[in-house]
């Protein structure tokens, strides 16, 4: 008796040792989530006072934002994949308009709190707040370098199959960046 | 090889479903917290990180494409899922367990 089998094709997005850069990243911020969920074991009225001064709804804001720039990256990589190389462009500039909607959120929540005076050397909290999300801000600068040379990419006149690697590796990145941020929206605005 | 134009159309669809339960999930635990406030239960922070779990792991299986990724790299993402979230069930809802080990 014969059985059908359908085998999945198996593929690694983007180059197997840019992998490790990844992994790598996500492992230091494994690192980082666990030293913020320790710490606010330790100084829980601490972490409950700063979590009561930040400003929730910029937390929320950047979320969504990071959420559906995602998302466009992901369709414009379907249509690079479908040699829609023009169409990809456009939603990987709007992804980049997102990015740039996060990095001035970022910069007004940062400024509302350097202009209410919080002590940044003496309370854990504050501290570590600056620290990922000033870690985590970087990688967002860096995956908005990225989605520009994704866009030129796109706009090259023989852009082809052979661009897909390199257009995976930076959505990898940002889609990094993305779930990143997940987890200190948890952390830091959620509980 | 072009994906065909057929299956682009379901892959996008797929991706925007993705981005629909991303979204859906960001704001219904985001409203939930902020009405909860004070009266944060050890069920209310499971469903919350748990939410949080479920989000990141569909970024990682359909953006990052790791659902069609071969398995060592799925093992190592999944590890990566399960130690991070599985660490943060633990300080918040079992910190009698973690703070030994951390001579707390």
């Amino acid at each position: 008796m014969r059985t059908n089998v359908k085998k999945i094709q198996r593929h690694t997005p983007a180059e197997a040792e840019f992998w490790i850069f990844i992994l790598g990243d996500m492992l230091v911020f494994g690192i980082f989530f666990t030293i913020w969920s320790v710490t606010q074991l330790q100084k829980p009225e601490l972490f409950s006072q700063g979590h009561a001064l930040l400003n929730h709804h910029f937390g929320l804001i950047n979320t969504v934002a990071l959420v559906t720039s995602s998302m466009f990256v992901a369709v414009g990589l379907n249509d690079a994949k479908a040699a829609q190389f023009n169409r990809a462009k456009r939603w990987f500039k709007l992804a980049m308009v997102l990015g740039g909607v996060f990095i001035v959120v970022k910069f007004l929540e940062y400024r509302e709190k350097i202009l209410a005076d919080v002590d940044v050397v003496n309370n854990d909290f504050f501290m570590y707040y600056f620290v990922f999300t000033g870690i985590h801000l970087i990688h967002v600068v860096v995956g908005m370098i990225a989605l520009l040379l994704m866009v030129n990419r796109c706009n090259k006149i023989n852009a082809g199959a052979g661009d897909i690697p390199f257009l995976e590796g930076a959505s990898v990145y940002w889609h990094m960046v993305d779930i990143l941020w997940i987890v200190l929206f948890l952390l830091i605005y959620l509980i | 090889m072009p994906i065909q134009v057929n299956n682009l159309r379901a892959l996008q669809i797929k991706t925007l479903m993705v981005w629909c339960i991303l979204l859906v999930s960001t704001l219904g635990a985001w409203l939930w917290m902020e009405r909860a406030s004070t009266a944060v239960t050890h069920v209310i922070l499971a469903s919350i990180i748990g939410l949080a779990g479920m989000k990141v792991a569909l970024v990682i299986a359909y953006y990052m494409e790791i659902n069609h990724a071969p398995r060592w790299l799925q093992a190592l993402c999944a590890t990566w899922l399960s130690v991070v979230f599985g660490m943060i069930l633990l300080c918040y809802l079992k910190p009698e367990w973690v703070r030994p080990l951390f001579g707390f």
